[in-house]
């Protein structure tokens, strides 16, 4: 497909809600702009693939969501063997929003969902998908991703249930468990 | 007729506002005579509504201009692909072809302008004059038959050996009478990229350029009495490689060295009459190897 300055338009009136979604991905800015910057010259370069047949804007997920995955790829044996939960990246909360105990659980429960479960949830909830829109992105069935959507629901319902989730009241930051599964 | 039961797939279609009027209202309906899911369907909306405020910020964040930046065409991309390396390797020519003047005395980047302006004026196979597949061998055509240099031949450089295939091969002509072939190729991982040739005097520019005329991002060098002018927007290709073999096998068929321009190797040419003879391609062309490890010989400022 050639290059058009149309396509470029259009790829960057996704660049919000894709940072948004990368942010959500990695829960660092810096390293959700790296992921970015990679799907947008991967997209560029592979942008024959979408050939203008589908939603532009799944296909830029998709992509995006491929180059996290492939990211993740090689350090999962060496995270998994020593992160423990208390390293990882906290989900960024801006300032202002420090005062909502009820957000700060939120972004506390959704970092201990699977990420089987959070991603699907993201996709639908925060970027507002469809379905088969969702499960295109992911590469996964959409009865799966159902399934998958109805769980991370109820699972994250469950975390905030109660006192799930223990918040420290020092430095206001949410507390963890003691070691995340990586998959 | 039986009233279709409210399942789970019901409830997550009403978290999400995806029901019609009538199946919402019967989910409604349903959820009346079922508190339990009820306040399971209304906590499943809540936490859309929390997601959504907890990363708000982010969306109503400016884009940083690097991610802006990887959507401009082109050159950045280019030292990823091996520019600012693959400098060391670029190639000196010096040939006996600069009779072979046809780029009309315009010197270096001004050519490279009109070639790079005629190509953009010229819609894929649609501007100039669609030589053949390059799967059909050789492609020819009169480029310049009634230029007063006469007849000259001018070939899409086979560029096979860095595994890019030659798809097609246009003639343009700008409104300035330059004539400029310009071929497609596909490298072996689907990239495509487009290489610009005109006819011109070689005065020993050796080093391969980048630059930007009307937005777009382009290589451009001399060498084979010829400009060269490399459009790859996707950067999916060395463009010094590209530079160092095109020339090679431009001199090869202009010289007939290294076989004529029937060659099976899928090359494109474009050809025009030599009506007076007084102009013939001198001596053998020299390719010296030049370091280039300088790089502020090669602008990457794009």
């Amino acid at each position: 497909m050639p290059d058009t300055p149309d396509l470029r338009w259009l790829i960057a009136r996704e660049l919000p809600s894709l940072r948004r979604f990368a942010v959500a991905l990695t829960r660092d800015r810096e390293e959700a702009d790296d992921l970015v910057q990679d799907a947008l010259e991967r997209g560029l370069r592979k942008r024959h693939l979408w050939a203008r047949k589908g939603s532009l804007r799944s296909w830029l997920f998709r992509v995006l969501y491929t180059v996290h995955l492939n990211n993740r790829r090689p350090t999962l044996r060496s995270r998994a063997e020593t992160l423990a939960a208390d390293e990882l990246p906290p989900i960024p909360v801006a300032p202002r929003q420090e005062d909502r105990l009820e957000l700060r659980q939120v972004a506390a429960a959704l970092e201990r969902l699977p990420r089987d479960q959070r991603d699907p949830l993201l996709l639908v909830a925060l970027e507002g998908m469809a379905y088969d829109e969702a499960a295109s992105v992911l590469g996964i069935p959409v009865g799966t991703l159902r399934s998958r959507l109805s769980r991370g629901r109820d699972a994250l319902r469950d975390l905030l249930a109660g006192d799930a989730i223990p918040v420290d009241a020092e430095d206001e930051v949410p507390a963890r468990p003691a070691l995340r599964r990586v998959k | 007729m039986t009233e279709d039961p409210i399942r789970e797939i019901d409830l997550l279609a009403y978290a999400d506002d995806r029901l019609d009027v009538a199946r919402q209202a019967a989910v409604e309906e349903y959820l009346r005579d079922h508190p339990d899911q009820a306040a399971r369907i209304a906590d499943h909306r809540r936490h859309v509504a929390l997601i959504r405020e907890l990363y708000a910020p982010v969306l109503a964040e400016p884009v940083p201009a690097r991610l802006a930046g990887a959507l401009r065409p082109a050159p950045s991309s280019w030292p990823r692909h091996g520019l600012r390396a693959a400098a060391m390797l670029a190639l000196c020519v010096t040939t006996g072809l600069a009779g072979w003047w046809l780029g009309g005395g315009q010197a270096g980047p001004p050519v490279v302008e009109t070639m790079v302006r005629a190509a953009n004026e010229a819609p894929a196979n649609g501007g100039g004059v669609t030589l053949a597949s390059a799967r059909s061998g050789l492609l020819d055509t009169l480029l310049a038959a009634d230029r007063p240099m006469g007849e000259l031949r001018l070939a899409a450089p086979p560029l096979d050996a860095l595994g890019m295939v030659l798809e097609e091969a246009d003639a343009l002509r700008h409104e300035d009478g330059t004539p400029i072939l310009r071929a497609g190729y596909r490298t072996a991982e689907g990239g495509r990229f487009e290489l610009l040739i005109a006819l011109r005097p070689t005065e020993a520019v050796p080093t391969v350029r980048t630059r930007s005329v009307d937005d777009r991002a382009i290589a451009y060098w001399e060498g084979g009495g010829a400009t060269f002018a490399l459009l790859d927007p996707e950067g999916v290709v060395d463009p010094l490689a590209v530079a160092r073999l095109a020339e090679l096998r431009l001199i090869e068929r202009a010289t007939g060295n290294g076989g004529s321009t029937a060659s099976a190797d899928g090359g494109a040419a474009a050809e025009s009459s030599e009506g007076s003879g007084s102009v013939a391609p001198s001596s053998s062309p020299l390719l010296q190897p030049v370091d280039l490890s300088d790089d502020d010989r090669v602008s990457d400022s794009l």
